[in-house]
């Protein structure tokens, strides 16, 4: 049975305009110096911001060991939407590949909106689009989602 | 020994019904019959869960008598829970990053 099920939804609204946040997420010298957890410093950064055009991103963990966030676009609508699949290397948790979605939504000129839904899905339809689902994790989303 | 490796936990717990029966055996452990009484299945309908549930490790099933009895299994759904919460953090800690750094570059 295929499955696509959302894991994780954050949402954050930010005092910026919606096409400054937007060029946030897909330029490499910004994102460098915002993803991934706090106690997590960032490598290389290659983001191919195109449909199928790859994204790498090296995390150097308090430990230092090595782990890349790794996956390709699979929809980018500009100011809009980004969505892009995301697998950790080398030793991700066993989820296979993950779909990661993000909206952004100008709530006025000078506020955005951006909802970030991480999904598990098996299969990705022609469109590269990942399959539309139902339900999900209805109490977990409600424990876990930032207000 | 069972493995449960976390994409076949998701995949179990994606499923509303299924999710409604691991609901029912937090409180207490239940036959195959009960549970197809309490949800109105058909014994091989609740039994296609049930095995998934088992296959994912988040319940136990165990003969007893003449009876299957069903048996929550709370480490397996723990462990999603704190897979879940990491990766909610990742995403959270990001966003902290990035409010500060727009507001720096302002």
């Amino acid at each position: 049975m295929e499955h696509d099920t959302t894991i994780i939804q954050c949402k954050r609204a930010f005092r910026h305009p919606r096409q400054r946040v937007f060029g946030y997420f897909l330029d490499p010298a910004m994102v460098k110096q915002w993803f991934g957890p706090k106690e997590f410093s960032i490598g290389q950064v290659i983001l191919e911001p195109k449909v199928g055009g790859h994204l790498e991103i090296e995390m150097i963990t308090p430990k230092k060991d090595v782990l890349w966030v790794k996956g390709s676009y699979t929809e980018i609508v500009a100011n809009e939407k980004i969505a892009y699949t995301f697998v950790y290397e080398p030793d991700g948790p066993n989820l296979g590949k993950t779909l990661v979605t993000i909206h952004f939504r100008a709530v006025n000129d000078s506020e955005t909106e951006v909802q970030l839904i991480h999904t598990i899905y098996k299969t990705i339809n022609p469109e590269g689009r990942a399959k539309g689902w139902e339900a999900g994790f209805d109490k977990m989303e409600i424990l876990l989602q930032n207000n | 020994m069972a493995t449960d490796p976390l994409d076949t936990i998701f995949s179990a717990l994606a499923d509303p019904t299924r999710r409604r029966i691991l609901e029912k055996l937090k409180s207490r452990d239940y036959t195959i019959m009960e549970l197809s009484a309490l949800f109105d299945m058909s014994l091989p309908a609740v039994s296609k869960h049930l095995k998934i549930l088992d296959q994912a490790n988040l319940l136990k099933k165990e003969k007893e008598g003449k009876y299957t009895v069903c048996r929550y299994n709370p480490k397996t759904f723990g462990k999603a829970i704190k897979w879940i919460d990491k990766q909610y953090q990742f995403w959270n800690d990001g966003f902290d990053s990035l409010e500060k750094l727009m507001d720096q570059n302002k």
